[in-house]
């Protein structure tokens, strides 16, 4: 139940080493069948010889497929679900997620107005234009509900929920004067698709999220307090202002980041933080890193699902989170109260 | 050396005043009681001492210095707050939350030491709660939850300890454990309590001096026989109540008049006197 250091470190090993079986599973899985031995072949001859019995096919979905894939969705994955846990935290409010200050719905807007004017602003990717979005989202709710320099955390949701809506309408005008393939695209997006996963939009992404989440985790402990009130935490000897607005902003900007590469993936970061506070109780030392690690396999099983369920045909993965999500998220609440 | 020194403080949240220019003294090892009506300012003028709310006008000098010039940290070593109840909406359990009032004394990223169990355990066992050490705090009655605040503020091991109207929603067996715990950290320890209660006899029975608050001011302060008087009451609560001594302690003691009913009262002594 309390926990320490080496607790910490020993179920954090215990989830990396399940993240590693996920992954190879994964690549081993997908309309081409490459085959379990063969990756482990490949993995364990690495020095002597590194593709033994691999053809330039095997290689190429491995490498240029499969492998990044895999890489954004656990980067992915881990973001949003430490984002979720600092929201659902500060707002001390268990249905709380990454998207509730409307994150979402902000950079969808710059994702689809990307995807619309397509090559006429080749030079405004949509991972650019949807980061754009969002940064305007956190902007506009934390400009409206700040007072001086401080955040009343109801007046913060209210901000979230109606700058969300509004770009939600936006969202609806888009598409609703969008024919043509690019409404698939824009649907995919406003899904959560992580099919187009590159290797330069992981080396941009990986080390926003790390630093974000080191941020997060240097606050662990003062988020305790916080979560138990934000008086008692000021009585406690924690400056709550301070460490609220570089949580929020921390946060809200992992999310941003990883939304605009994978379109907004829902459930993630509501359901992850609610298994791992079932399992290994409240205590942010421990429930930040274990919920990170375990959003790497969650979402990398989810997308493997996602390419695999009907192939040849690949599903958004956020199709995956939802379906299973929902139904698994009634469950827990019925079984113990969230 | 006064303790806590508050000099001309003044406080208002949006327009209203809610405290006035209050000045007074607490000495190391006094047990003074705050009492008032309703909106009369005990709660504001608590968290002015500790920086849970920072005053417009004035100061507050804690051990000599000057709170604003105090990180959180320092101060939380040394005051103590129980509030009047907690909502702790994530399943923590009791250990965890008494181990909370450790935190002023945690680095960073440190985790608990032994030293910090043994004084998070030994607060447990004063307030009767070891045996819900594993049991999450949701799982509690209002009464057991708050003696867990009680426990997590022990565990700061303050000079000073703040009480919020902290037994409001505690049984009287577990009121009388809780003032007579403070009261025996006063005595033995020398803690300095600072208590806002609506209870006036619990004031009156622990108290060595109260403070009588109106309107966002002092209106008297000193012993229990000098504040708890009929007329001060009348004056302060705007109600009738009848004082006289209380036979265990020689202390003032107040009983409510319910007007509706003061008429039936008197009848029924009439007509039990005679049979007498």
């Amino acid at each position: 139940m309390v926990v320490n250091l080496r607790k910490v470190v020993l179920i954090s090993l215990i989830l990396v080493f399940v993240f590693v079986i996920v992954a190879i599973l994964s690549i081993s899985l997908g309309t081409a069948d490459i085959g379990l031995m063969k990756i482990l072949r490949g993995i364990f001859g690495w020095v002597s010889d590194p593709v033994r019995g691999w053809t330039d096919t095997d290689r190429v979905i491995v490498f240029q497929v499969r492998l990044p894939r895999i890489i954004l969705a656990g980067i992915v994955g881990a973001a949003l679900s430490v984002a979720g846990v600092v929201f659902q935290s500060l707002f001390r409010n268990p249905l709380a997620d990454p998207y509730i200050l409307g994150i979402s719905s902000g950079s969808a807007v710059g994702a689809i107005l990307a995807i619309i004017s397509g090559a006429g602003l080749s030079f405004l990717s949509i991972p650019a234009a949807s980061f754009c979005g969002a940064l305007l989202t956190i902007m506009l709710v934390l400009g409206i509900a700040r007072t001086g320099y401080r955040f009343q955390t109801n007046t913060l949701l209210l901000a979230g929920v109606i700058v969300g809506s509004f770009f939600s309408a936006i969202i609806m005008f888009l598409v609703s004067i969008t024919q043509d393939e690019r409404l698939h695209s824009i649907i995919f997006w406003l899904m959560g698709d992580l099919s187009l996963s590159k290797y330069n939009e992981i080396i941009i992404v990986t080390p926003f999220v790390i630093v974000g989440c080191l941020i997060i985790y240097l606050h662990a402990h003062p988020l305790n307090l916080i979560v138990t009130g934000e008086e008692t935490a000021l009585q406690l000897g924690v400056e709550v202002e301070r460490v609220k607005r570089l949580l929020l902003i921390t946060a809200s900007l992992i999310t941003g980041v990883v939304v605009s590469v994978s379109g907004v993936i829902g459930f993630v970061g509501l359901i992850v933080p609610h298994m791992m506070r079932m399992v290994f109780g409240s205590d942010h030392r421990l429930l930040l890193p274990v919920s990170g690690l375990f959003g790497l396999s969650f979402l990398v099983l989810a997308d493997t699902i996602a390419r695999t369920i009907i192939a040849p045909v690949e599903l958004p993965v956020g199709v995956i989170t939802a379906i299973f999500g929902a139904p698994f998220f009634i469950y827990l609440l019925r079984r113990k109260g969230v | 050396m006064d303790m806590i020194r508050v000099s001309g403080v003044s406080f208002r949240y949006v327009e209203e005043w809610v405290l006035r220019d209050i000045s007074f003294t607490v000495k190391k090892g006094e047990f003074l009681g705050v009492i008032g009506p309703n909106g009369s300012g005990k709660t504001t003028l608590l968290k002015s001492l500790n920086k849970t709310l920072s005053p417009e006008e004035g100061d507050v000098f804690i051990n000599g210095i000057n709170i604003k010039d105090m990180r959180r940290r320092e101060l939380a070593r040394i005051i103590g707050m129980v509030p009047q109840e907690a909502s702790i909406v994530f399943p923590f359990s009791v250990l965890e939350v008494v181990l909370m009032g450790r935190s002023p004394y945690l680095g960073r990223l440190s985790f608990e030491g032994e030293k910090d169990y043994a004084i998070a355990r030994e607060a447990m066992e004063m307030t009767d709660l070891l045996s819900f050490a594993t049991r999450s705090i949701n799982e509690l009655s209002g009464g057991e939850r708050q003696r867990v605040l009680i426990a997590r503020a022990l565990a700061q091991q303050p000079q000073i300890i703040l009480l919020d109207e902290s037994t409001a929603y505690l049984d009287i067996k577990h009121q009388i454990a809780f003032f007579d715990l403070i009261k025996t950290l006063n005595q033995k320890e020398g803690l300095t309590v600072m208590a806002v209660t609506h209870d006036v006899n619990l004031a009156s029975i622990f108290c060595d001096r109260i403070m009588l608050l109106s309107k966002g001011t002092v209106y008297c302060m000193g012993t229990p026989c000098d504040v708890i008087t009929e007329s001060n009451i009348k004056e302060v609560y705007e109600a009738d109540v009848l004082v006289d001594t209380n036979p265990q302690t020689g202390l003032p003691r107040v009983t409510l008049i319910a007007s509706s009913l003061s008429d039936k009262g008197s009848r029924s002594k009439a007509d039990a006197a005679p049979q007498l």
